[in-house]
């Protein structure tokens, strides 16, 4: 099951369709098949978080890839945010885009995050984050 | 931020009788925030959902999932606590938590997440979950996918012996 956003539908062609529907089986088979594969890196993103963010601190406390390849959830101690990596069969290199961002600040700090669940419709997605408190500003 | 608890204390002072309102403060250790994101492509705003605050130094949080409406939360207890691990089910659109001492050491629960095929399933029912999980030797089970099962909608230890429910560990205002 992906994450149906992910995809621009009306746009792919026939052998994109059929990469992006039989994506979860070839995923499961690499990992079933006890034989020694080879994992190779079919894309390359490069994001420039620093840029995004104007922070020193990019430390990432987490990283959720949503199913389908293309949307990233990011998670430093001050900020969850969601990054569009691009279709997951751009050639190259991709440019990320910063979608939307949230922080706590300035009385909590993020420490962890559940993993991305889709909502009912399909449509978007949700998550839960625990923040812990400073003790100098509650 | 703190949480204020109102008790009483009476003084007497010669010839009149007082009270004093004094106030106990209960640190609030973390929160729980729900995001949701959506609907993509083209709508990305992230938007909390009800917040749960954990209100008592009950321990450090290990780990949290999400399932349906449902936030998960495994609070181990501080090093050297007799206590034990406690289980937080919090219902994000109810603005209910339940919680339950598992009677679990903290290196006794496994690791747990919500596979992302599964989150789909029906939306649950007061003490029914979405699916079957472990928690150490514990189980939830999912009556949508579990039944018949003698207690097909408790929170049970395996195999299925029942539990009773401990009250709420520090859990405010949502």
């Amino acid at each position: 099951m992906l994450f149906a956003p992910s995809f621009p539908l009306e746009s792919m062609d026939l052998l994109h369709l059929q990469r992006a529907s039989l994506g979860p089986d070839r995923w499961t088979r690499l990992f079933v098949d006890p034989s020694p594969q080879k994992i190779a890196t079919s894309n390359k993103a490069t994001f420039d978080y620093l840029r995004f963010l104007g922070d020193d601190e990019t430390d990432f406390e987490q990283l959720h890839l949503i199913p389908g390849g293309r949307y990233l959830l990011t998670l430093t101690p001050e900020i969850l945010a969601l990054v569009d990596l691009g279709p997951p069969w751009s050639e190259g290199t991709m440019t990320p885009k910063l979608l939307g961002m949230t922080s706590t600040l300035p009385v909590c700090y993020f420490k962890m995050m559940s993993s991305p669940i889709p909502r009912q419709d399909g449509r978007g997605v949700r998550v839960a984050a625990v923040s812990d408190h400073d003790e100098e500003s509650w | 931020m703190c949480v204020w608890l109102p008790f009483q204390i009476t003084t007497r002072n010669p010839g009149e009788s007082w009270s004093v309102r004094v106030y106990c403060v209960l640190t609030i250790v973390a929160r729980i925030t729900p995001y949701e994101i959506g609907p993509l492509p083209q709508d990305t705003t992230i938007r909390g959902l009800p917040v749960l605050r954990l209100a008592t130094p009950v321990g450090t949080i290990q780990q949290i999932w999400m399932s349906s409406d449902l936030v998960f939360v495994t609070v181990a207890p501080f090093p050297g606590d007799a206590s034990t691990t406690v289980l937080i089910v919090y219902n994000i659109v109810k603005r209910q938590a339940r919680s339950w001492n598992t009677g679990l050491k903290q290196n006794e629960v496994r690791p747990f997440d919500t596979p992302w095929h599964l989150s789909h399933l029906p939306p649950i029912e007061a003490n029914c979950f979405p699916q079957r999980f472990h928690l150490g030797n514990w189980v939830l089970r999912n009556p949508h996918l579990d039944h018949p099962r003698p207690h097909p909608t408790r929170f049970s230890r395996f195999p299925y012996r029942k539990v009773p429910d401990y009250p709420p560990l520090g859990l405010i205002s949502f």
